[in-house]
């Protein structure tokens, strides 16, 4: 009977077998058992166990220590031979390593780019408990959602919800006049904030201290930027300046400037009080006007927080409703005003983590994602190239597999294991891998100040030195060493050596896996080339797009501080001047007005269905001096007293929602923004929001208290000129403040910059994709070529033209290249259609694209391949034979 | 021939010591007697691991023992090298501790 021995904890050996069993049997696990089991005996199953232990530990460091140093010893050798290899056949070699590198250091760049989209405000030292408050409203056009909330919201919020730390509010002021002493510039990145603001974000102050520098009312804090601009090298704490030659404001602190990835994008701090000098109520809860900012004790309970304010929000409503006494009364007598109040439901309130806002936020008309939309679409294009430099290197690889199948077959006859091979091919690709890595670093930094041209980011080459940009570009080295060399190592080691040194050379197998990867390879570059030109059509429809105004020849001047109030002597002064055709107003800025409301009402309205309708304040002659055709009624007029506040203009979206005709609408009541108006007329739709966005209803009034800008339509011409003349209004009337304009066009510009430097980053990555594609065709052909270089010669002696031999060569590819084009095609149309369908107004994917691109593709390969099929055609054929 | 560790000299010499009888067990008693010092048993395989790979030793797979209810040890023998790197070992430290460098005696 045998006896069986009492186990040590199975999981010990099990590592110590790991550890020491890894080519020959060491007997450690066996001499671990022996001990346990006398240990067992003596001092008791706790001792031997611990014991057991004890040893695996003993064992480990020795062991990694001998598997580190007996790794280095093969890599040392395939090192060593990689570098022969390479050297042998440099012409091959170059191709390879100057397609990786460029292909690595485009994938290197964006992920560069992706990795600095990606950092944005993950620097606070909070910046996971982050949140901004949103609220999705509900109406008969659908959800709307929206980041702006009460000026009330963010101490109440904090007062009632134990889960929130702490809050802030988050305002613009709009662009102010900032003076100290004799100078004054406007400043339009000065936001208001509550104290708690710098507790939340992470922010250093290079002077003055953060803690109490707001709780002053007539505080101020600045940035370098403008400390520097304002005071230059003096100390700038304890200094006043005036705001709007108005409030005197003291500055507490500095501080250093907000990196460029953050979404806070501010020059200097106010106290939130600052807003009661422009007319804020900082306990109203009437309507959505600033960002609520907040941080929470635990992330986890982000959606509950959510849920919590909704319901604070929603009692809070019902409250104000039932302390109006008239109101309270009417709804209890009405039943139809019962049901509604009733069943009566504020927005549904979310968080949106800070750090998503860059990539995720978006707002209300505008749904737009292009943040992440951007990130995705360039890693996949850097992916691309990538793969497109990757397959490069595999068909360059399999073939020259064949030149070095004896080398592996005589490799195996003397004892190589098929594993040692493969590592071997490894080890070589993982070289050239790593060498192509530092040229493509090389090239990053030479290309990074183009590239941030490019795409409009100031990334040095210091962020290169981030941690996690290293393990990124460790990752994009082994991952194209190791995709790289897995079909030679994979493949060259399974040659079978007998076959091999009896000539059998590579199979067809090879060869159609190599045609597989041209196309693939092909087919990426026309995916991308097809890309590129449908975006460049797309921003080329946009550009194209009638307005529904003309924009050329019209200026606005900002109204900043108490130049608002001058506007009408303005206008009058202006309009003195021949060379200006029109002046009108509006309140916010033309190109972007993103007021709007929910509380239209009209005659035979739905009562259960409320409607968002953008609203314009604006001035007589708007529709004049914008040039925007009326579809039915008349423009505003002096002459008709209602029009002085009473009378609507609408664009034809409104008429729609109402379920009018244009013409039909004219003359109906119509309540909105507080007034019992009519409508007067309605205008032809016109961009007034991003030309990306479709067109929402809009209705405008005149109420030129409100002018928040001057529009000014100059007379065709002498440019220069008119803006003189309007300068010298302007300081005739507002001699204290600057005079500043832009014109439209300007901003119309402005709109396309995202598309536009996503065009031409595609641009120029594309062009990189069919480099590279073309290079790795080039290597090929010319390897073909050299393959059948003995044919070619007895072709040549039996009478065969050179033309006939360039044909024949080039044959071959061409096929490959249309295969390619025809995969493509469908693909990149249902990617593109897709991308599209983030635009209201999109352009359309014509067939002659494809037949172009197609065509471009097939020529570039056809001349790529025709040069080494020339080449060898013309070869002298007695050379060639001596080949045999 | 490559200089030994102390350990790995050791165990070396444990191993010629203890004849057809070397295996962990013994060859850890071995050293602790020798040395004087408790080290643990896990220590002693890295060592045994590069004696190994440096072909000082080869391991057989014992008969099935009673001992170990009827599985095998795995035992350790010298290898010709390891005979010679042994001499070799006697000669450096006699001519180290005479304090004479003897004429062969060059740096690896």
């Amino acid at each position: 009977m045998i006896r069986t021995l009492p186990s040590p904890p199975r999981f010990a050996l099990r590592l110590v077998r790991l550890m020491t069993d890894r080519d020959e049997p060491s007997g450690a696990a066996g001499d671990l058992e022996e001990r346990y089991a006398d240990l067992l005996k003596m001092r008791g199953v706790r001792r031997a166990r611990l014991d057991c232990w004890r040893q695996v530990l003993a064992i480990a460091p020795g062991f990694f220590h001998n598997l580190l140093y007996w790794s280095f010893q093969m890599l040392k050798n395939y090192l060593k031979i990689a570098f022969r290899v390479l050297r042998k056949h440099k012409g091959y070699s170059a191709i390879n390593m100057v397609g990786l590198a460029v292909g690595m250091a485009c994938a290197l760049l964006i992920l560069l780019w992706v990795q600095d989209e990606l950092s944005f405000d993950r620097f606070h030292a909070n910046a996971a408990a982050l949140y901004r408050v949103e609220q999705d409203q509900r109406g008969g056009q659908g959800i709307f959602h929206v980041f702006v909330t009460p000026y009330g919201m963010a101490p109440e919020l904090k007062a009632q919800i134990p889960e929130i730390k702490d809050s802030t509010r988050y305002s613009g002021i709009g662009t102010v006049l900032v003076r100290f002493g004799e100078k004054a510039f406007f400043e339009n990145r000065i936001r208001a904030v509550d104290p708690s603001f710098l507790r939340m974000f992470t922010f250093p102050a290079t002077k003055g201290r953060t803690e109490k520098a707001l709780d002053s009312p007539n505080s101020i804090i600045l940035t370098e930027t403008l400390a520097e601009k304002y005071f230059g090298g003096e100390n700038p704490i304890g200094k006043t300046v005036t705001i709007n030659n108005a409030s005197s404001v003291v500055v507490t602190a500095v501080l250093k400037d907000p990196p460029d990835n953050t979404v806070l994008r501010f020059e200097g701090l106010l106290p939130s009080e600052f807003l009661k000098t422009q007319g804020a109520d900082l306990n109203d809860w009437s309507s959505n006007r600033i960002i609520t900012m907040i941080q929470l004790h635990d992330r986890s309970a982000a959606a509950a927080v959510g849920e919590k304010i909704t319901q604070l929000v929603q009692a809070r409503t019902i409250q104000a409703i039932r302390s109006d006494p008239v109101e309270w009364k009417r709804i209890q007598s009405d039943p139809e005003a019962k049901r509604r109040f009733d069943s009566y439901r504020v927005p549904n309130y979310s968080l949106m983590p800070v750090v998503d806002i860059n990539l995720y936020g978006y707002f209300g008309f505008n749904r737009s994602n292009q943040g992440i939309r951007t990130v995705t679409t360039f890693s996949v294009i850097a992916l691309f190239v990538l793969l497109i430099a990757c397959i490069n290197f595999m068909n360059l690889a399999t073939a020259r597999s064949a030149n070095r199948a004896r080398e592996v077959g005589l490799r195996k006859v003397v004892g190589a294991f098929r594993k040692t091979i493969a590592g071997q091919f490894y080890g070589e690709s993982v070289l050239i891998s790593v060498l192509s890595g530092l040229a493509a670093m090389g090239l990053v930094i030479l290309l990074l100040p183009a590239f941030n041209s490019l795409s409009d980011k100031h990334i040095t080459a210091a962020a290169l030195l981030d941690w996690k940009y290293l393990l990124g570009i460790l990752a994009v080295i082994g991952f194209t060493g190791f995709v790289a060399g897995s079909y030679p190592a994979l493949f060259l080691s399974s040659f079978h050596p007998v076959k091999v040194l009896k000539g059998r050379l590579v199979g067809a197998r090879g060869a159609l896996f190599r045609k597989i990867l041209v196309v693939l390879q092909f087919g990426l570059s026309i995916l991308l080339l097809i890309g590129m030109g449908v975006v460049f059509r797309q921003i080329e429809t946009m550009r194209a797009k009638k307005l529904g105004y003309e924009k050329d020849q019209l200026i606005y001047l900002p109204l900043r501080g108490d130049t608002a109030r001058t506007y009408p002597a303005l206008k009058e002064r202006l309009l003195r001047n021949p060379e200006v055709e029109g002046v009108t107003s509006t309140h916010q800025l033309p190109t972007q007005i993103g007021s709007n409301s929910w509380n239209a009402d009209w005659d035979g309205k739905d009562p259960n269905q409320n409607y968002i309708i953008g609203i314009a304040f604006v001035d007589f002659d708007y529709t004049e001096t914008m040039k925007i055709s009326l579809a039915a009624g008349r423009p505003f007029h002096k002459k008709y007293s209602m029009d002085a506040g009473a009378s609507f203009l609408v664009n034809e979206e409104v008429p729609k929602l109402m379920g009018l005709d244009p013409g039909t609408a004219i003359g109906r009541r119509f309540r909105f923004s507080g007034v019992d108006g009519t409508i007067i007329g309605v205008m032809k739709n016109f961009h007034y929001q991003s030309v990306r966005a479709a067109i929402e209803p809009l209705a405008v009034r005149v109420a030129p208290e409100n002018a928040g800008f001057a529009v000014i339509r100059l007379k065709a011409g002498d440019i220069p000129g008119s803006l003189d003349a309007v300068k010298a209004g302007w300081q005739d009337i507002n001699p204290q403040y600057p005079f500043d304009y832009r014109f439209f066009d300007q901003d119309f510009d402005q709109m396309y910059r995202a598309d536009e430097r996503m065009g031409s980053v595609l641009r120029v990555f594309a062009a990189m994709a069919v480099l590279i594609a073309c290079l790795g065709l080039f290597g090929l052909a010319s390897f073909m070529a050299e393959q059948r270089t003995p044919e070619i010669g007895v072709r040549k002696v039996l009478g065969a033209s050179a033309r006939g031999i360039v044909v024949l060569l080039s044959k071959e590819f061409a096929k490959w290249v249309v295969v390619a084009n025809l995969l493509a095609w469908p693909a990149a149309y249902f990617i593109m259609r897709d991308w599209l369908k983030g635009y209201a107004f999109k352009t359309t994917i014509p067939p002659w694209l494809f037949l172009s691109t197609g065509a471009a593709t097939l020529a570039v390969a056809l001349l790529t391949v025709g040069f080494q099929a020339f080449r060898a055609a013309r070869t002298d054929p007695a050379r060639a034979l001596k080949f045999e | 021939m490559k200089l030994l560790s102390r350990l790995e000299e050791i165990a070396l010499l444990s191993i010629w010591r203890l004849g057809e009888n070397a295996y962990g067990i013994t060859i850890h008693e071995e050293i602790v007697r020798v040395t004087g010092k408790n080290w643990p048993l896990g220590a002693i395989y890295a060592p045994l691991d590069r004696l190994r790979k440096n072909k000082y030793v080869q391991s057989i797979v014992s008969e099935p023992t009673a001992e170990r209810g009827g599985r095998h040890k795995i035992l350790y023998r010298l290898t010709p090298a390891g005979k010679s790197a042994l001499a070799e070992i006697r000669k450096v430290n006699a001519a180290v501790w005479d304090g004479v460098p003897a004429v062969e005696f060059k740096k690896p």
